[in-house]
């Protein structure tokens, strides 16, 4: 008699082993690029996987600062008011200040979170 | 209502990886304490990731016009990460890049090698056919003594 525990769990251990390292699907993000813009038509190969990385980059520096908010408020726990802080307190992060000052209402679901940057963005650039 | 959160969902990046990155980065910043990460806050976290997307998206595609082409690549990308004020990014994001390429490099190197060595070999046994057909029948010859 065959005994499946064992070998399932080595052919499982290698799986998940496989998927450890984590970096954004590339088809998502090409995704969201497109949707950007009605003009983004073409995207290189390579052109994703700095998305990837710059993308994660940003989310551990926002990630960094909005720790430093829950520590400043002797928290342990991470509140969206924290991010929403950090957002407003950092010079680079001005394009997310529509983004955090609307949370709270959620009942203007009409216009997207991009529209809203579009807005802001074309406000901000000289 | 319902069918636009799904709609959103699409767009958004995984929750489980940007999960993972932030409970690494927090892990990071205080590993004696143990910061439990809020529902919401990873919410705001995934939106604000994409919007970065999309701001840094249009920028490279500006860039990418005024260079009068039609693809966004990858220095496109790296230049409008400088004119979006995050230039610290851009020397690890070079050095991923350049790993990236590196090792498609090493699996064009390993493909174009065996078709290199191929070539070799074709070479190599053209004239040596010459000198092999002597040498089959100096050893005919011995064997025949």
């Amino acid at each position: 008699m065959r005994q499946a525990g064992a070998y399932s769990g080595l052919v499982s251990a290698s799986m998940s082993g496989r998927m450890g390292p984590h970096s954004l699907p590339l088809a998502r993000i090409k995704k969201i690029m497109k949707k950007s813009g009605d003009d983004v038509k073409m995207i290189s190969g390579e052109a994703p996987i700095v998305f990837s990385k710059a993308c994660e980059l940003f989310i551990q520096e926002l990630t960094k600062r909005s720790w430093m908010v829950t520590m400043q408020g002797k928290r342990r726990t991470l509140h969206k008011e924290d991010v929403a802080s950090a957002v407003i307190a950092t010079d680079i992060f001005d394009f997310l200040v529509n983004l955090v000052s609307d949370e709270p209402n959620n009942d203007n679901l009409a216009e997207t979170p991009s529209e809203k940057w579009k807005h802001s963005a074309h406000e901000a650039r000289p | 209502m319902e069918t636009e959160k799904v709609v959103s969902e699409m767009e958004e990046l995984p929750k489980t990886i940007v999960r993972r990155v932030v409970k690494d980065k927090l892990n990071e910043c205080s590993p004696d304490t143990d910061i439990t990460v809020n529902k919401d806050s990873l919410l705001a976290f995934s939106e604000s990731a994409r919007i970065f997307i999309h701001y840094l998206s249009a920028t490279a595609n500006d860039i990418c016009k005024e260079s009068k082409r039609q693809t966004i690549n990858a220095d496109d990308v790296l230049k409008a990460i400088e004119e979006i004020d995050f230039p610290e990014f851009v020397g690890p994001l070079k050095a991923s890049l350049d790993e990236f390429r590196q090792k498609n490099a090493g699996k064009r190197a390993v493909a174009s090698k065996s078709k290199e060595e191929k070539k070799k070999q074709k070479v190599e046994d053209e004239p040596s056919k010459i000198s092999k057909k002597t040498k089959q029948d100096k050893d005919s010859e011995e064997n025949e003594e």
